[in-house]
């Protein structure tokens, strides 16, 4: 208890010498003297203050306003985000000193990371210091990635222009560094919680085992290929999954476009009894969840004995796409001006020959991001193809049961039942649905996410 | 009354549409209006059977198929005399029965008339009636039966003629089948509810009906089963009980005399075994019963299944029936499968039980159902759902006299019929499918209601015209105008056609079923009925039945929690990414742009499963925080490594229990918060990174001389931060906030891939729900594993008012909403 309190109090005192010399120096500044002026007074709490407040003003303020840095309100605020970050530091430095010192593994990754650390400061340092002689920011970026010659290429370097006195001081001061070192340690953190779930993803699909993988990277006497192989084996079901959602994905894109266009154009383009109506129509559709029409689905289907045929999900895809993407390209449409339309219209054409030669071709981009989202569509869908898919067919057995589901029913089978699992062949078949897709978002990212932002903006 | 002219004319069209036309002198255009008034009329005559007899009958499954033709009793009765004639059979009453039907030189013997006769013979040889077990048992390689040839002997008493004498044995009905508890060896069972009144539980004396107490403290327990054995010598059945404790092995077993407790033998004891192996075992086509002076009878009913046969007696002529039917089926000549044979089960049933047959051709003779047209059916089935139950023919109890058996003749072997059913399940109407085709039919008929609006208007308005201006346009002019007017309708109709069937309709269906009784494993091809706003006032019943109402607040409750902290987590947390990426200090800025987005760009359907992978009990996680030690700190805090105890934990142990071996991620059962804050902190990691990617974008895009502006103002980096960059931000991405929040509400996949719901899915306790699901993922396991269909839609309908709400309200602030 004792102890406690002693740390407590030592706590505190190591606060108020922090804060103390924080406003000291906050003053010194104002007054016109060097930051840290004022001798040993400046680690004395309370007194520091009131020696420097004391000091006379040799810079040209006219009235007291460095009388508002010594407020009660912001004392004690200073005072408690001092505490804070003694806290957070504490708080990282006494689980990392522990496991530090109890764990190999934790050492080397450790390691890793200040090395990473430190070498990305390194780079960041030679860039600025490359800018301040007035070279490529960027150049001095790369050099830096070379440890210790890029940093003495850099101070060897001739500026280029006239460098103030003290102005590296920004660059390589004990705050800045540590304030680098902080960016630098949470993005590499990031980038290591970011690449952790794909790291053992791909892992795992190389790996030779019955059980959940617990290893990031297989060990190379467990490395193997098998589990691609078993993917395309003859007998397999993958195949057949990905036929079914390729299938469906293809029908709904031609079938969605050609349902929807036409519409999106009548929206964006006339003026007609109803037209209010309609939009209306379709926003409030939109916004019942997609799961309420899920119970008519599965009685429909059973109607007309569809259940567990793949291809007539088809329908349902096209039929739920069609309110969302005409809200899209009408939106689209609006922007293009109508001008085109009257001018063509007083050249002769009719409504037809205007909407297949001249809006048709406009709206190319608008129409292939619609039939990118609906060539997605099904590959990402739970819901329907379980329900409809997963059912036993009269006369049937279970094998045919799985024969009818589509890529993403078949991936969550290989892990949801703790009994028949096959989680290295779940992470190969999830490797070969997500790897073209990632690609193509990564290649298209800006165009996506701005698209989007877009959309929801103008609608 | 100027107008009546144009009123009159408008009547004309409304009575018979293009009538009115007619009258305006617009003839093509009236053939017009006709054409869809015959299309519509014609679709319902030709979908209908109004004019024709309905045959009950074809409502019969495949299974069930067609009756037997005349010839084939002719051809029985000719195989009888041929037999008759070579002195192998003779059934006189028979010879008797076919005078009396067939008269006349061309008449012969129908199916129906030989159908009747079996009918007969059978109940006959099948009277319902209590017997004397002991006398006429016959012994046969340890087993001991009764033959019940359907003799009535004079001891007999027949169930409907000899009531009274019944009533005055007194018969009590032999216990078996349920728990005994036993006392100084007195026997006592427990009354079932129905058998007493009040709150006090009862036991009754298995052998008095008058001895009853109300506590079996310190008894003995064990259970009685079905099986009985019969002691020869002396007369006496005992029956088997097995000792609770241990069901395993024969030692365990009991044999106690069914009239007196007091007298019983255990097999564990190795001196009974002599004489527990000299009973019979008892097989007997009827219940055991015995009477207030202890005398054993049996009461046998023809309708139930006894064990392993069947009710109904046969006789030597059902026998020979019966097997002329098998020699036929091996014959190559005369083809029939097993479902006319199940007709013909199903045929002798309804003779026997004649009261079944009119109520089954009544019910089965619906005008709505099986007269209608498809229009009027379907504004039929959408008011009713259907009026006729679901039903089941069991006439197994026929098996015995009537079921093919397979047997020797004259040295050649005929097998028997296979595929013959037990019962004929007869599908009632099926409210669900009701509901969707009276949909579906209504709306094509608004379709078509439009269309006749528009003839009885366009009667009313071209004669009005007429009458002003005195010129009409003609035909030509008007269709051509039609699709000049009509081009917006006539591009938009696929899609509004396609809309209104694949959209509008499944939701208007899942939306009334919210007013429906559609729920239960049967209820899919069952009927279920209209229930008005029953099912929206359960959600405030607290403490009755499943408790929807109690799991429906908890679940909304942790909705909207997961709901706000996921956005407001994934928001803020992709802002701060953006704000470090955009800092100064970085350089390569694109390349952690680019990098850090890769969760965004990996389809969130993998990445959830894999993530229910990486944090599963085994998984890799644990395994490196057990590998780099962190296992052995929180096994010392007491979080993991040993069962969760209210009574030895700390409170503070309590909160952060992590799991009994392993940290149980997504299965902690005692501290769910854990699991739930567990899901937040995942999410943060799906969905930041677009977040990061949209804020860089627009940081990067926002004008840079505001900064130089507030540079010059003396503005330091948090007050550039807080006045410039956070409101720009804010402003382009609300309505992005907003669409997330909608997003999460319904974040189906990371709840239902990484979690499956958290424990306690499924009990019927938390009305189904696990302790992490959502009201999207509940209403799933509701809807696919639990078909509770009414209050998924109840639950579908609140969440459309939630969301419904902030999306219009979002919307309403669009530009597109207000230009249009």
């Amino acid at each position: 208890m004792f102890l406690y309190i002693l740390g407590g109090i030592l706590v505190l005192i190591i606060i108020a010498i922090w804060t103390n010399f924080d406003i000291v120096a906050e003053i010194n500044e104002v007054k016109g003297y060097q930051k840290y002026e004022g001798g040993m007074s400046k680690y004395i709490p309370g007194y520091g203050i009131k020696e420097a407040l004391e000091r006379e003003t040799i810079s040209h303020i006219f009235d007291d306003s460095f009388q508002a840095l010594v407020g009660v309100k912001r004392l004690i605020g200073i005072f408690i985000r001092h505490l804070i970050t003694l806290i957070l530091i504490v708080a990282v430095v006494v689980p990392v000193a522990y496991f530090f010192g109890v764990s190999s593994v934790f050492r080397l990754v450790f390691s890793i990371f200040v090395v990473i650390v430190l070498w990305l400061t390194h780079s960041s340092i030679t860039g600025e210091v490359y800018q301040k002689k007035g070279y490529s920011k960027v150049a001095g970026n790369f050099i830096g990635l070379i440890p210790v010659y890029g940093m003495i290429q850099a101070f060897k370097l001739n500026a280029k222009k006239q460098i103030f006195k003290g102005s590296f001081r920004a660059i390589i001061g004990v705050k800045e560094i540590f304030m680098k070192i902080l960016t630098f340690g949470f993005l590499t953190l990031a980038a290591g919680i970011v690449a952790f779930p794909v790291v053992y993803l791909i892992g795992s699909s190389f790996t030779n085992t019955t059980t959940l993988p617990t290893l990031l990277w297989p060990t190379s006497d467990l490395f193997t290929l098998q589990n691609y192989a078993d993917l395309f084996a003859e007998d397999s079901n993958f195949i057949v999954w990905y036929k079914n959602t390729f299938i469906i994905a293809v029908l709904s894109m031609i079938l969605g476009i050609i349902f929807v266009t036409g519409a999106g154009y009548v929206f964006a383009r006339f003026r007609f009894k109803g037209k209010k109506a309609g939009l209306m129509t379709i926003l409030v559709l939109q916004m019942f969840p997609s799961f309420m029409g899920l119970i008519a689905m599965f009685t429909l289907f059973q109607v007309f004995g569809l259940l567990g045929k793949p291809t007539w999900l088809t329908v349902l895809y096209v039929g739920g796409s069609i309110p969302g993407n005409m809200w899209l390209i009408k939106g689209y449409l609006s922007q293009i001006p109508k001008d085109l339309d009257e001018s063509a219209m007083l050249d002769g054409a009719n409504k037809f020959q205007i909407f297949f030669k001249i809006i048709l071709p406009l709206s190319v981009p608008i129409l292939s991001f619609v039939s990118v989202g609906l060539f997605m569509a099904p590959w990402m869908d739970y819901m329907l193809p379980k329900y409809l898919l997963d059912v036993q067919l009269a006369g049937t057995d279970s094998n045919t049961v799985a024969r009818q589901w589509t890529i993403a029913v078949g991936l969550f089978s290989y892990i949801s039942n703790p009994q028949s699992s096959s989680y290295t062949t779940f992470a190969a078949g999830a490797l070969i649905v997500a790897v073209p897709i990632t690609i193509l978002y990564m290649i298209f990212q800006r165009y996506l996410i701005e698209g989007i932002a877009a959309g929801a903006t103008k609608g | 009354m100027k107008n009546i002219k144009h009123i009159l004319k408008a009547i004309a069209s409304a009575i018979l549409p293009g009538f009115g036309q007619v009258l305006n002198f617009q003839f093509l255009k009236a053939l017009f209006f006709f054409i869809f008034f015959a299309g519509f009329v014609g679709l319902e005559l030709a979908t209908s059977h109004y004019f024709d007899e309905i045959d009950p009958y074809d409502v019969l499954t495949e299974e069930t198929g067609e009756m037997f033709s005349d010839n084939f009793s002719k051809s029985f009765y000719q195989l009888y005399l041929f037999d008759k004639a070579m002195g192998t059979v003779d059934f006189p009453e028979f010879d008797t029965y076919y005078a009396t039907v067939v008269e006349g030189s061309d008449d012969y013997l129908k199916m129906e008339e030989l159908l009747t006769f079996i009918a007969e013979q059978i109940e006959e040889a099948s009277t319902p009636r209590y017997f004397l077990l002991k006398q006429d048992l016959e012994y046969d390689s340890g087993i001991a039966s009764t033959s019940n040839t359907g003799e009535i002997k004079d001891t007999d008493f027949v169930i409907g003629t000899d009531d009274a004498a019944i009533e005055a044995m007194n018969f009590t009905d032999v216990i078996y089948g349920v728990t005994i508890y036993m006392n100084n060896d007195v026997e006592y069972y427990k009354l079932s509810d129905e058998e007493y009144d009040g709150d006090t539980v009862l036991y009754q004396n298995v052998n008095d009906p008058t001895d009853r107490i109300s506590s079996v403290e310190g008894f003995t327990e064990y259970k009685r089963t079905g099986s009985m054995y019969y002691d020869r010598t002396f007369g006496k059945v005992y029956i088997r009980s097995t000792i609770s404790s241990s069901v395993l092995g024969s030692s365990d077993y009991r044999y106690t005399n069914i009239l007196d407790s007091s007298d019983y033998y255990d097999a564990a004891d190795e001196a009974n075994w002599a004489y527990i192996n000299s009973l019979y075992d008892l097989e007997i086509k009827g219940d055991v019963v015995f009477s207030s002076d202890n005398t054993l009878y049996v009461r046998y009913t023809p309708e139930l299944n006894y064990q392993m046969v069947h009710g109904y007696n046969g006789t030597p002529f059902t026998d020979y029936f019966r097997n002329f039917i098998t020699m036929r089926y091996a014959s190559t000549q005369t083809s029939f499968d097993s479902g006319m044979y199940n007709r013909m089960l199903i045929e002798v049933y309804f003779i026997i039980h004649p009261e079944l047959r009119v109520d089954f051709e009544a019910e089965f003779n619906n005008f709505y159902y099986d007269h209608a047209g498809v229009f009027v059916k379907g504004v039929w089935s959408l008011i009713t759902l259907g009026t006729r139950e679901k039903i089941v023919y069991d006439y197994k109890s026929l098996h015995a006299p009537l079921k093919s058996v397979s047997f020797t003749d004259q040295g050649i072997l005929y097998p028997a019929v296979t595929g013959i059913l037990d019962q004929t399940p007869l599908l009632g109407h099926v409210s669900s499918y009701l509901l969707i085709q009276g949909l579906i039919f209504t709306i094509l008929l608004m379709y078509f209601v439009l269309i006749y609006y528009w003839n009885i208007r366009d009667a009313y308005v071209t004669s009005k015209k007429y009458a002003k201006v005195k010129k009409r346009e003609t035909d030509f002019v008007w269709f051509k105008n039609i699709f000049t007017h009509g081009f917006e309708y006539f591009m938009m109709f696929p899609a509004i056609f396609v809309i209104s069937f694949i959209s509008v309709m499944p939701i208007l269906f899942g939306f009334l079923i919210a007013f429906t009784s559609y729920s239960g494993f049967d209820s899919d091809t069952g009927l279920f009925t209209w229930v008005g706003f029953q099912n929206f006032t359960r959600i405030f019943n607290f403490g009755e039945g499943i408790p929807f109402a109690e799991t429906f607040w908890s679940v909304l409750y942790w909705t909207i929690i997961w709901t706000i902290a996921s956005t407001v987590t994934v928001f803020f947390g992709g802002m701060f990414l953006a704000i470090v990426i955009n800092s100064e200090r970085v350089p390569f800025k694109k390349f952690w742009r680019t990098f850090l987005i890769l969760p965004w760009a990996v389809p969130a359907l993998i990445s959830q499963m894999a993530f229910s992978v990486i944090f599963s009990e085994r998984g890799v996680v644990n395994s490196i925080l057990s590998n780099i030690g962190l296992y052995d700190v929180f096994q010392k805090w007491g979080i993991l490594g040993q069962t969760f105890n209210e009574d030895t934990m700390t409170a503070l142990q309590q909160i952060f229990y992590l799991g009994n071996s392993n940290i149980q991620w997504f299965t902690n059962a005692n501290n769910f918060w854990f699991v739930r804050i567990a899901l937040i902190v995942i999410n943060i990691w799906l969905g930041a990174p677009y977040f990061m990617a949209l804020m860089t974008s627009i940081m990067t895009s926002i004008d840079k001389t505001l900064y130089e502006a507030a540079d010059i103002d003396g503005a330091n980096k948090n007050q550039k931060f807080r006045f410039i960059t956070f409101p720009l931000v804010m402003y382009s991405t609300a309505p992005i906030l907003v669409m997330t929040f909608s997003g999460n509400f319904n974040n189906f996949g990371v709840i239902y891939f990484i979690t499956q719901g958290g424990t306690g899915r499924g009990d019927i306790d938390t009305a189904f729900a696990g302790k992490t699901d959502i009201l999207i993922s509940w209403m799933y396991t509701l809807t696919v594993e639990k078909k509770v269909y009414n209050m998924a839609s109840v639950f579908s309908i609140l969440i459309f008012i939630l969301l419904g709400t902030v999306g219009a309200w979002n919307f309403s602030k669009t530009r597109a909403f207000k230009e249009d």
